[in-house]
């Protein structure tokens, strides 16, 4: 027992060292039966391999596993090395038996987790390429019916491409296994044409088996699908892909596959050329990116071969916009139209247009659209299904790059949108009315219509007459117009609607006229008359009837002439005649017109001729307003049947045509209207009063309809003319030029030379202008006064009226000489001479003693002695006295030139010059003096002058301080007389500075002394220009005050001593001065 | 007859088998008469402002046809099939009739291929393009036109006016493979390229066939002519 217990002990340690090993753990020796692997594939079965030795591999193996002890031992004989046997639930003990060798049996114990689980490479059931789109459609099973439900399995799919095959692509697909072969599909879009090469696909699976322990792999790759692609094709050539009509915006790649010999030049999309990329020796590509939409017939894509062309044609668009505003309607009850907006252009034509379709839910009804996809046109119809009101419509819209839709619901009873009305007639007429008929297309008989007719005429307004009628099917309605205006051609259309739902009008119908017949004038004719100059006759007139009255066209007025209801005398007047004359003589009578027309005669106008006597007839003035005449009158209370204005319209040369206008007697302003009127033209009316017994003649008026300015000035006249005044005379403006109520004159006066470049005085903007306004009319003459003697004057004189100043006449007018003061002018000098001499004198007289002892005493006081104090201070240098300046003066030369034939006056001039006095005591010698002329230099003093030059003197002009010596010389200086000058000056002084040119052409100059100036005698240092009268206020007047000074003397620039004693002025000429004014009296002083 | 076969065996060659059918449309005067000779010698003037009508049209189309085709107008095409060349060797040795037959053949090619490309364009433009519509229905009738011209001179020369090709096959000419629309326009641009190179061949074919006849005064052609 305890032999058998412990064998049986000894044995289950064996067992159990054995199962510890793993599996493929080698019990036995080398050569036995080892490493033994097993993978399942469905989690059902696994497949068991093991190596065996090169003894063993050649014969029959013993395989028998178990999976417990109490199960039998499962034995079997297999010639392979691989067994299939089911997957324990935790372990299996398996026993391998070589039959090669005597003792070659292995036992593994395979436990669960030793288990691999690899599912069975997938295998691909279909791989279908759709070449426009590039995308490949695969189809794989997912073999789930050997799997338990609801695993995870998880696929790995590969594309490649190229001959190379390159990885492009790599993704995940997930599925769920439902214990079912299920086919599963994935879809491929390529950015690569497929036709552009060969593309491939392989797919493996990994199947998420949580309750399995083992480990867990992919599977194999399934064997690849391959899509070969044109360059494998012999003889595939072309441009890839092929026709594409693709989104804006898309990124596009085109191949060119071509021979293999063949060679591109280039590959261009529209006219730019692309970059190629090479595909296979047979394949390039290039790639678009956003690709903008393309023209009408595409954009071509070129591969230029060199010896040949490849193309497509690809179409860039838009997908469509969703319809908006789709709006649906029926014309007639047999179909309803639906429109809308398209939105955006899709840019894709022909077979490639946006297409629309109309399908109608509640019914189930489809109707494709045929859109005008250029005129944009977008309607649709659809039929109007039987006992169906409401429609709920979708419109579909799609292209080949999208789509869209709208929808729509609509109750077609409230869209009720007719047609025009056809055959529109007129089916009667007479002056008042017309009857018409028209007919609608369709089927309204549930419903009413609202038809609208449309009256207009020539004469009248637009009119809309509204009619309701019950609607029926396809039939023709009535209308009938009345109130109409006889003989009136109108011009009539219809439009309608729903009535119970108004939703649109219809267009309107084609238009009918139609004329109503005439009918008798409906009132008679305004008429007046007047007696005609004689009085022998009385003239009827009348008005012609506006269109509205006449109805018909007026034949004849019939004038008749009663007298207590006895007929004197009846005149018919043809057309367009509008006055007669009936031979009356002194007697009166009631006149009455009648205007006649086809259908008959109007009522009778009637009017009695006696005209009442008046008195104290005025005429007053209307005013204008621009559009009329606004006459206005007292009430006058016993003018029971109104008032009438009268006034006559005169054009040209004929007879002016009489007008009227009557008002009712409560009127008391009027403004007179008419077209005729003409603004600037007096027209003349008459106001009469009407009374029963006749017209009496109230007043008469004169108006404009638009005051103008006078049309021309006034003539006037200069009547008088005095040293202060002028007395001016003007005369009426005709009636007719007056253009307005003359309201006065302006005279307007300003001192001005006639000159015929000077603007009016009004305008001048003289500030001296001085104008009278003339108010008083009756006034035709007016006096100026307070005028300046012997003084232009300009005149002006204008007549103004409401509406403005006529232009000017213009005069020019010179006042006389004023004598009176002249006379005073030299009077009053004179006298306060006189009246100063006489008081010196009598102030002399009186104190005379004093003078005496002062100035010459008998005894001379030197220290009195106002001369001597003078003289010592002029030897002290008072250098206000520079005339008298001695020491300085010292001359640096002496030019003693010799005349042979002197001129006495210059050499009594230079003789008795002041600097000829003070020269003499030095040279001792009177004779020579007599034969000499001596001229002193001395620079200091012209130093000192000259040192401080006038700045406002152009040309370096120095002070004139030489005055007038060309006044003084000219008239003494007598080329013809006395030539022997000639030589004085030419031998004499040469001047330190040039005459000017102007100088030497200065009034007055003769040819010779412009030759005696040019033989270099004696010239002044200074611009003769600069020469002028002696004036108070002129650089000589400076030294005026000094006895030795003499206005008018040239002296020399050197000595600054005047050339000419003062005594010589007395002789000297007079400067010409032509004007002479009071200022020049006491200015000029030619005597001082 | 030899004659004629001889002249549709030139580059179209399509019409060889249609002169089977050839009608008896023998109404005219006869040839040899003078009143023969006026009236083709006003149809071949006739003929010749029509074809320079044409040629003018037909280049203003071409312009047009490039433009709105987006192609290259210096882009070589291939022969468009079905249609003549209009050079042709030997021109100077055909006879007036061959002239004729020639011209015929050519442009009831070129008036199906014109049809066929006016509706292509109907079909890929819609009314987005209708101006080159317009000009190519108006080219497609000068064609007819100048092709019924041909006819009248034939039939003024006493020759039989030689059947259309679909109407003497009763199954009709089998679909033609169809085209991308590259190739379309391709075969456009060829075949107003080669419909502007007829017109001026046309123009000398009948200035050729205006020439009087030393002879009889007559045109050439009929002299030649079986």
């Amino acid at each position: 027992m305890w032999k058998n217990s412990s064998l049986r002990c000894l044995l289950a340690l064996a067992v159990l060292c054995l199962r510890s090993l793993m599996y493929s753990q080698e019990i036995g020796s080398p050569g036995d039966p080892q490493n033994l692997k097993c993978v399942t594939h469905n989690l059902h079965k696994m497949l068991c391999t093991w190596d065996v030795s090169s003894r063993g591999k050649h014969g029959q193996t013993d395989f028998c596993y178990t999976t417990n002890d109490l199960t039998p031992q499962v034995c079997f004989k297999t010639k392979e090395r691989r067994v299939e046997i089911p997957i324990p639930e935790s372990s299996i003990t398996v026993t391998i038996k070589s039959s090669g060798t005597a003792f070659a049996t292995r036992e593994f114990v395979i436990h669960q987790k030793d288990i691999s689980f690899v599912p069975v490479t997938p295998h691909i059931l279909s791989l279908m390429p759709d070449f426009p789109t590039s995308t490949l459609n695969l189809k794989w099973s997912d073999n789930g019916s050997v799997f338990p439900y609801g695993l995870d399995a998880l696929w790995q799919i590969q594309i490649l491409r190229k001959e190379a095959m390159e990885v492009v692509k790599q993704v995940s697909y997930y599925s769920k296994l439902t214990h079912e072969d299920v086919i599963l599909s994935w879809n491929w879009t390529s950015d690569m044409p497929l036709e552009c090469t060969s593309h491939y696909v392989k797919i493996r699976c990994y199947i998420n088996a949580t309750q399995f322990v083992g480990p867990k792999d992919w599977s194999d790759w399934s064997p690849a699908e391959v899509i070969p692609g044109k360059d494998t094709e012999p003889g595939g050539s072309g441009v890839f892909p092929l026709d594409p009509v693709v989104a804006v915006g898309s990124d596009l790649m085109f191949c060119c596959v071509h021979e293999e010999d063949q060679r591109i030049t280039n590959m261009t999309y529209g006219s730019k050329s692309y970059t190629m990329m090479q595909l296979s020796r047979r394949s390039h590509a290039i790639r678009v990116l956003n690709a903008s939409v393309s023209n009408t017939s595409g954009t071509n894509v070129v591969c230029r071969l060199e010896n040949g062309l490849e193309g497509s044609v690809v179409f860039v668009g838009y997908a469509p916009d969703s319809p908006q505003n789709l709006s649906c309607e029926t014309p007639n009850f047999l179909i309803i139209k639906c429109t809308w907006e398209p939105g955006r252009p899709s840019g894709l034509y022909g077979e490639r247009r946006t297409k629309y379709s109309l399908f109608e839910r509640t019914s189930g009804k489809n109707v494709s659209c045929e859109v005008n996809e250029v005129s944009r046109d977008h309607v649709c119809g659809f039929p109007v299904l039987p006992d169906q009101k409401t429609y709920d419509f979708i419109l579909g819209v799609s292209n080949p790059i999208g789509q869209a839709q709208s929808s729509l619901l609509v109750d077609i009873t409230q869209r009720v949108h007719p047609k025009a009305p056809e055959k529109l007639t007129v089916t009667g007429s007479n002056s008042t009315s017309i009857q018409l008929r028209w007919f609608i297309n369709g089927s309204f008989a549930e419903t009413r219509l609202l038809c609208q007719i449309e009256i207009s005429s020539s004469h009248s307004e637009r009119k809309l007459h509204n009619v309701s009628i019950p609607g029926r099917k396809s039939s023709t309605y009535t209308a009938q117009l009345n109130a109409l205006h006889p003989d009136t051609k109108y011009q009539l259309r219809v439009r309608c609607s729903s009535a119970d739902h108004f939703w649109r009008w219809s267009d309107w119908s084609r238009g009918v006229e139609q004329t109503t017949s005439e009918a008798p004038p409906a009132r008679g004719p305004d008429i007046w008359r007047e007696r005609s100059p004689s009085g022998e006759s009385l003239i009827v007139f009348w008005k012609p009837l506006s269109l509205s009255e006449t109805h018909g066209k007026i034949v004849s007025h019939e004038v008749s002439c009663y007298m207590l209801e006895r007929l004197l005398e009846r005149k018919v007047v043809s057309e367009p005649s509008n006055s007669t004359e009936i031979k009356l003589g002194k007697s009166d009578c009631v006149i009455s017109v009648v205007a006649r027309n086809h259908a008959g005669s109007s009522p009778p106008s009637r009017i009695t001729s006696v005209e009442l006597p008046s008195d104290n007839v005025t005429t007053d003035q209307a005013v204008a307003m621009g559009n009329g005449i606004n006459i206005s009158w007292d009430s006058y209370p016993n003018m029971t049947c109104g008032y009438i204005v009268k006034w006559c319209h005169s054009s040209g040369s004929e007879p002016c045509s009489v007008d009227w206008q009557k008002f009712p007697s409560n009127t008391t302003n009027a403004v007179i209207k008419s077209a005729l009127f003409k603004p600037g033209v007096r027209y003349n009316f008459s106001l009469y009063g009407c009374k029963s017994m006749g017209y009496q003649l109230l007043k008469n008026i004169t108006g404009y309809m638009k005051e103008l300015p006078p049309k021309t000035a006034p003539n006037f006249i200069v009547e008088e003319t005095s040293s202060d005044s002028i007395l001016v005379k003007w005369e009426d403006i005709p009636i007719e030029e007056c253009r307005g109520f003359l309201k006065g004159y302006l005279l307007s006066f300003a001192k001005g030379e006639k000159d015929a470049l000077k603007p009016r005085l009004s305008e001048s903007g003289n500030p001296e202008l001085k104008v009278n306004n003339i108010t008083d009319l009756t006034k035709k003459s007016m006096k100026i006064l307070d005028l300046q003697g012997k003084t232009s004057y300009q005149l002006e004189l204008q007549a103004y009226t409401a509406g403005g100043l006529s232009p000017p006449n213009s005069l020019y007018v010179v006042t006389k000489e004023d004598s009176v003061g002249l006379i005073i002018a030299i009077l009053i000098p004179v006298a306060v001479v006189v009246l100063l001499g006489v008081l010196a004198s009598i102030f002399c007289y009186r104190k005379r003693e004093w003078i005496k002892e002062t100035f010459y005493p008998e005894i001379p006081n030197p220290e009195n002695s106002k001369a001597l104090q003078f003289q010592r201070n002029i030897c002290e240098g008072n250098k206000t006295l520079k005339t008298l300046e001695m020491n300085p003066c010292t001359p640096n030369s002496v030019e003693v030139v010799e005349t042979q034939s002197t001129a006495p006056k210059i050499e009594d001039t230079e003789m008795m010059s002041p600097a000829a006095e003070t020269i003499v005591p030095e040279d001792g010698s009177d004779s020579e003096m007599e034969n000499h002329v001596v001229v002193s230099y001395c620079p200091p003093i012209i130093e000192e002058e000259i040192s401080n030059p006038p700045t406002d003197q152009p040309g370096g002009s120095s002070q004139v301080v030489y005055i007038d010596i060309q006044s003084m010389y000219q008239p003494q200086i007598k080329p013809e007389e006395e030539p022997e000058i000639d030589l004085v000056t030419t031998a004499g002084y040469k001047p330190q500075m040039q005459l000017s040119i102007n100088a030497l052409k200065i009034e007055g100059h003769s040819p010779v002394e412009e030759e005696l100036d040019k033989t270099a005698g004696y010239r002044p240092q200074a611009n003769t220009n600069t020469w002028n009268m002696g004036t108070p206020d002129s650089p000589g007047s400076v030294e005026s005050n000094n006895e030795n000074a003499s206005f008018g003397s040239p002296c020399s620039i050197n000595s600054r001593q005047f050339l000419l004693p003062p005594k010589d002025d007395e002789d000297s000429p007079k400067p010409i001065n032509t004007g002479w004014s009071f200022t020049h009296f006491f200015q000029n002083k030619p005597n001082d | 007859m030899h004659q004629l076969s001889k002249g549709l065996s030139s580059p179209g060659g399509c019409c060889a088998r249609s002169l089977v059918a050839v009608t008896a449309a023998r109404t005219m005067a006869a040839a040899g008469s003078p009143s023969a000779a006026l009236r083709r010698r006003d149809l071949c003037s006739r003929g010749i402002r029509l074809a320079g009508k044409m040629r003018a049209d037909v280049v203003d189309l071409l312009d047009a046809y490039v433009e709105q085709q987006g192609l290259d107008a210096s882009a070589s095409v291939a022969a468009v099939e079905g249609v003549p060349l209009a050079a042709v060797e030997r021109w100077d040795e055909q006879t007036g009739t061959q002239r004729l037959l020639e011209n015929l053949a050519a442009y009831r090619a070129f008036r199906a291929l014109l049809a066929q490309m006016l509706e292509e364009q109907r079909e890929q433009l819609g009314e987005a393009d209708a101006g080159l519509g317009r000009a190519l229905a108006a080219v497609l009738l000068q064609v007819s036109a100048f092709a019924y011209h041909l006819e009248e001179l034939l039939r003024l020369e006493s020759r039989g006016i030689p059947g259309e090709e679909g109407d003497e096959e009763e199954d009709g000419p089998p679909p033609p493979p169809r085209l991308s629309h590259f190739e379309r326009k391709l075969r456009g641009l060829g075949v107003l390229r080669e419909l502007a190179q007829w017109a001026v061949r046309s123009v000398r074919d009948l200035r050729q066939l205006a020439k009087p006849s030393p002879a009889t005064g007559a045109a050439p052609g009929l002299a030649e002519s079986p």
